[in-house]
Parts: C-alpha cells; sequence; structure tokens
C-alpha cells in the first residue's frame, strides 16, 4: 500500500519477496526500534516501567482481539471474561498445584482458547451487531462466575499471586519491573511475529475472506464453521496468554479487573491503533495505556487554573477516553497504522505530493 | 496471447472432452409461493461453454446456486460426473499428475458421479466446482495475489502452528500455490494489479480478478454468473478473449450466464434458455436462436409474424 518504496525493488525469488523487510529505511526503522526497546528500562523509572510493562501486556491482548474482531470480522465484547479465564487458570495452576509457570500458562492459553471455541459457537448463526451481544452475554456469565464461585479466591474475592518463578528463576524485588520489561518484551516480539505469521499464510487470509465476504469465501471453499472457530481459538490463545501475564505480573487479580470496561478499553486500542493491523494493535495498547498518564498529567499541569479537572480527575479520564475514540472514529477510521503509513509515504514520495 | 509455457493445467476435471459432465434433472427451487425453476433439466458437456440465457428474473443466477450449493434446490437432482482411475479415488482427491492423465487417456473409463444437491458451498467447492458472482464478491481488502491464494484454498493444508511460526512446509506451500497463481495473472494479464487491494481496482479489472481466482481453483467446472455485466463494448470484447483463452488454453467447462446475446452466440457450444424458471430450448445457439419459443420470451408475439 505505501507505493512509495515498491519503486527500483526487483526480486529474485519469491522467498525474497515474502520477506518482511526488504529496504534499508525498513531495516533502519526496526533497528532504531530494538534501540529503543533496549534503552526503556535504563532511561525509565519504575513507574514508568511499570506502564510500559501494562502497555506490553495489552498488546499481546490487542493483538488477540484484533485476529478475532479486526482481521476475521467477528466483533467480540467478551475480552475482558477471557482475560479473567487466563488470569485465573494460569494462577491456580502455579500457586495452588505447583505447577510450573510456564507450563500453567500454556495451560491457560489452552483453556481461554477452548472456552472461545466454545463461545464462538453463536457466531456460527450470528453476525455483527447480534454476536456482539452474543459475546456480551458471555462476558457476564465468566464474571458472574468468577464473581460467585468462592472456590476460585478461596473465599477472599481476590487472590494474592506468588512471585513468577520460572525454573529456579524468580522475579527479584529490587528489578522486578526490569526483570519483567524484559520478559513482555520477548513475548510481546513472539506475539507480533506468529501473528503477522499468520497472515501471511493460507489460514489467516481465509480469516480475512470470511471478514470481507463469507459468501464467496464459502464459495472458494472455505469452511466457514471450522474458520470462524479456528479465529476464536487462536484470538483467545493471546487474550489468554495476555491474562496469564497480568495475573503473574500485577500479583494480584480480583473480578473487578476483568469486567465490560477492560473489554471495551481493548475495542478501544484496536479502533485507535487499526483494525486489523498487527502493528496498529501494538499503537493502540501503547497509546490506550499511557493515555491515562497523559491525562492526569496535563490535569496536574493545569492545576493551578482549572482545580476542577485535579478534583474531577477519574470524569476528566472518561471524558478524554470517549472523545479519543470518537476523533478516531471520524477522522481516521483506520488509526495509528493508517497515519503512520501515510507519514511514511509523505517523505517517501518527497518532494512530490503522491 | 500464448506468452510462455504454462506449467500448470487449470483443468480439474477428469472427463474425457464429449462426455456429460454435470447433469441437472428435474431441478425445482421454491421460495414460498414463488417458482424460481420448475423442472429444470440439462446437461453440461465436458469441454464445452455452455450458455444459460433468459430474462430476467427468469431463474438463472438461482440455478447457478443450486449448482454451488448456495441455494438447496427443493426438488431435483444435480450431479458432477468423474472418471473412477485405477486407484478409485473420488472426485477431488486425485493429484494433478493422476488428474491430467485420466483427462487425456482415450481409452475407455468406468464413470462415476457425485451428487450436488445437498452439499454445502465449501464442500462443492472442493469436488471443482468455481464460480464467479453477478455482483462482484471479491475479497476488497485484499490484494489481487491475496484473493487469487484463496481460489487455492482448497489445494492447501491449513495448519494454524507451522503457519504461526512460518514451518518450511507452510513456507515452501505458498510458494508453490503461488507459482499456479502467477500463471493465471499472466494468462489474464493482471501483472500491473498484483499487490493492489481489489477495492481500489476498477470493475472490468475487478471482473478480471474474480475469474482469476476462480480459475486459480484449478475447477472442474466453472460457472460464471454474467462475467460482462455493465461492461462497454470493448471491455466484453476483452473478457470474451479472456474466457476462450480459458477454455482454449486450459480445455476448463464452463457454464455462463450471460445477457448479451452476441456474446452468447459467438463464444458458447450449447445454449440453454430458461423463461419463467422453465427451460424453454436447449440446443446450439442457431438452433435457440431460430426457435420460435425463444423469440417470443425476448422479442414479444407480435414481432413474429
Amino acid at each position: 500500500m505505501s507505493a512509495a518504496i515498491e519503486t527500483g525493488r526487483h526480486h529474485r525469488s519469491y522467498t525474497s519477496e515474502m520477506r518482511l523487510w526488504h529496504t534499508r529505511p525498513q531495516m533502519i526503522r526496526m533497528a532504531l526500534v530494538a534501540v529503543i526497546a533496549i534503552l526503556v528500562p535504563f532511561v525509565f523509572d519504575n513507574y514508568w516501567l511499570s506502564i510500559a510493562n501494562t502497555a506490553l501486556i495489552a498488546a499481546v491482548g490487542a493483538i488477540g482481539l484484533n485476529i478475532l474482531v479486526g482481521y476475521t470480522g467477528q466483533i467480540s465484547l467478551g475480552q475482558g471474561g477471557f482475560l479473567a479465564v487466563g488470569a485465573f487458570t494460569s494462577v491456580i495452576l502455579t500457586d495452588r498445584l505447583g505447577m510450573p509457570a510456564p507450563i500453567s500458562i500454556l495451560c491457560a492459553v489452552v483453556l481461554t482458547s477452548v472456552i472461545g471455541v466454545i463461545i464462538g459457537l453463536p457466531a456460527l448463526r450470528l453476525k455483527g451487531l447480534y454476536l456482539a451481544i452474543a459475546t456480551l452475554a458471555s462476558q457476564m456469565l465468566i464474571i458472574f462466575i468468577v464473581r460467585r464461585w468462592n472456590w476460585l479466591t478461596e473465599g477472599q474475592g481476590f487472590v494474592d499471586v506468588n512471585r513468577l518463578e520460572v525454573f529456579g528463576f524468580r522475579i527479584e524485588r529490587s528489578s522486578f519491573e526490569q526483570q519483567w520489561y524484559v520478559i513482555l518484551l520477548i513475548i510481546t516480539i513472539l506475539a507480533a511475529i506468529t501473528a503477522t505469521n499468520l497472515f501471511r499464510t493460507g489460514v489467516g487470509r481465509s480469516f480475512m475472506a470470511v471478514r470481507d465476504q463469507d459468501i464467496a469465501a464459502s464459495a472458494m471453499g472455505v469452511n466457514l464453521t471450522r474458520t470462524k472457530l479456528t479465529a476464536f481459538a487462536v484470538s483467545n490463545a493471546y487474550v489468554g496468554l495476555a491474562g496469564a501475564l497480568l495475573a503473574h505480573y500485577t500479583e494480584i487479580i480480583s473480578w473487578e479487573k476483568f469486567t465490560i470496561d477492560v473489554s471495551i478499553l481493548y475495542l478501544a486500542m484496536i479502533i485507535v491503533g487499526g483494525m486489523g493491523s498487527i502493528a496498529g494493535s501494538i499503537y493502540g495498547a501503547i497509546f490506550m495505556s499511557f493515555l491515562p498518564v497523559m491525562v492526569r498529567m496535563v490535569a496536574d499541569a493545569l492545576g493551578g487554573v482549572l482545580p476542577m479537572l485535579q478534583r474531577q480527575l477519574p470524569a476528566f479520564e472518561h471524558a478524554i477516553f470517549g472523545l479519543v475514540i470518537i476523533v478516531f472514529l471520524i477522522a481516521e477510521p483506520r488509526g495509528l497504522n493508517r497515519i503512520w503509513q501515510r507519514i511514511k509515504d509523505f517523505f517517501g514520495f518527497w518532494p512530490f505530493r503522491y | 496471447m500464448r506468452t510462455r509455457a504454462y506449467r500448470h493445467s487449470l483443468n480439474g476435471s477428469t472427463m474425457p472432452p464429449g462426455q456429460p459432465l454435470l447433469q441437472v434433472s428435474d431441478l425445482s427451487l421454491r421460495f414460498g409461493g414463488v417458482r424460481a425453476l420448475s423442472d429444470v433439466s440439462f446437461t453440461v458437456t465436458s469441454g464445452t461453454i455452455h450458455a444459460v440465457i433468459g430474462p430476467n428474473g427468469a431463474g438463472k443466477s438461482s440455478l447457478l446456486n443450486c449448482v454451488s450449493g448456495l441455494y438447496k434446490p427443493t426438488e431435483g437432482e444435480i450431479v458432477l460426473r468423474h472418471v473412477v482411475g485405477e486407484t478409485g479415488r473420488r472426485l477431488g482427491e486425485h493429484s494433478p499428475e493422476e488428474r491430467e492423465r485420466l483427462a487425456t487417456d482415450a481409452s475407455p473409463h468406468e464413470y462415476a458421479s457425485r451428487t450436488l444437491t445437498r452439499l454445502s458451498p465449501n464442500r462443492v467447492a472442493r469436488l471443482g466446482v468455481a464460480r464467479s458472482f453477478q455482483n462482484i464478491e471479491l475479497f476488497e481488502h485484499l490484494t489481487v495475489l491475496e484473493n487469487m491464494m484463496l481460489g487455492r484454498h482448497i489445494h492447501m493444508r491449513q495448519n494454524v502452528f507451522s503457519a504461526m511460526l512460518w514451518l518450511g512446509p507452510a513456507r515452501r506451500q505458498e510458494i508453490e500455490h503461488r507459482e499456479i497463481v502467477e500463471e493465471i495473472i499472466d494468462l489474464l494479464q493482471l501483472q500491473a494489479y498484483r499487490k493492489k487491494p481489489v477495492g481500489t481496482l476498477a470493475y472490468g479489472i475487478q471482473k478480471r480478478v474474480e475469474l482469476g481466482r476462480a480459475l486459480a481453483l484449478q475447477p472442474a467446472l466453472l460457472l460464471l454468473d454474467e462475467p460482462m455485466a455493465g461492461m462497454n463494448a470493448e471491455e466484453k470484447e476483452d473478457m470474451a478473449r479472456y474466457i476462450l483463452d480459458v477454455h482454449e488454453l486450459a480445455g476448463v467447462s464452463m457454464v455462463l450466464i450471460e445477457h448479451d446475446m452476441n456474446v452468447v452466440m459467438d463464444i458458447s457450444n450449447r445454449v440453454t434458455v430458461l423463461d419463467f424458471g422453465r427451460v424453454i430450448a436447449d440446443g446450439t445457439p442457431a438452433e435457440v436462436m431460430a426457435d420460435p419459443q425463444v423469440i417470443e420470451a425476448y422479442l414479444g408475439t407480435e414481432a413474429v409474424r
């Protein structure tokens, strides 16, 4: 789509054409991103790093949601519930059954995936708004179970999670955020790469075909049932992973962290970042994670002039949150990813306009 | 036209030319009180272009939708015939080499048929029935290449894990099928649009992409629903050329719905005429044109003196 970089590039094999990055600017950009990612833990203090870590977890979850909503066109309001499934599964397996964390996280991924397939069954019949309502029901149902099933929280209403320990390696208190940053960065990169790979092969293409024209897709031999359920399974695998990571990172979980607000926040992330774009999911997750902090900073800065802002901070945050979604829906429905594309095109074509 | 040797045959049928390929018998389709089709019977011969014509609302598209499994007929049967090779494989299970050998083998064969009537659209596609749509139904956000690769869907193994890890088999499969798609791009002269999202392309090009996508299935039977609708004379001629190329180079059998009588007369081998859901004539283009019932349906009785 970015036509500017296509000129003068000749491939001699399909292998070379299928590579993810071809041109020097692309390589330089990736190197720059890598350098920044490595510098972050040295530059940021613990407060900022904790927000960065939350953003990385959100990125994994947003990639998952984007696979379902942005790429397969199946609207889901059940994100919060699915995160809860991943979180509680992994925590209960590690803390009560003494499973090693990687295995329990894997179990959480699988279980969330399976539950996604079950919740996805209505998608075989429902579309659009109707499916949104069906997944909303699943969200309510899962949160209801989490709230009322005392065994999950041993009657406390929340679960205190043990410090993460991976085969003898234990996260240290002194460098908690830094160590988590490394773990989460690696996982996010892997999530982004696997999702990107998915959409350059036949499986991912069939997801997008179902989104664009389901009748034509079935006439091309795409099994709609199988494809939609696979999409739910794959998407929820990422969401379950995000849920499990969230539980181990925040070290305390309760149902309040997985309400419908969370589902909407994740939808906002992929709308702001860009539907049907892996990079967009990451941009959106970072943007929406840093937005409340920015809002607070603005409120503090304007504290002298408008003390009302500080007093009404939660309301102010909500208003900005809503405003951002509306502005993106009107001005750039394809999100930050598209804006970035346009910036690249502008410089690619410079000094010409197109 | 033939700019280079094509390595892959686009014909997915094992039936030798001249044999009946698709048999539609006593097909009826009712939507409540509306009879869209009544007792429609006809046979498509392998290796031909079979046109289905008729006035608006005659049931042409309904007929095509029945064949491709989108509509379930109320009564009647549609069967697709194939050769039983020595391996005993059924329709849609042959390797490309085996298929080509069977289709060109002149010795007498045992034939078998497969009922399409109650299969879902994706199962019908798997048996080798590909189609295009009257109103373009491409995957608009995907590129021309991706659209055509989706035509290869039934021939590809779908493994989520090897896809996500970009493992050798997944990568090799992409390249292997890309080669066939590139031949179709070459055949239909779509090289310039390969990486363009189809939603941004001109109408005529989109129609061509849709033909290409259907061809990518390596169809045993290709169903084209008004491939020239809404085109000017020049574009129509181009499209007719492409259809003839596909027919002559690849030997694909086709069912073609078209309104333009000149096109139908020029390119089809056999014509079935529908009116109010019934077959009113079936024969060679010349025979059909001379049929008084056809003239009545198209021009009205007053014109016949």
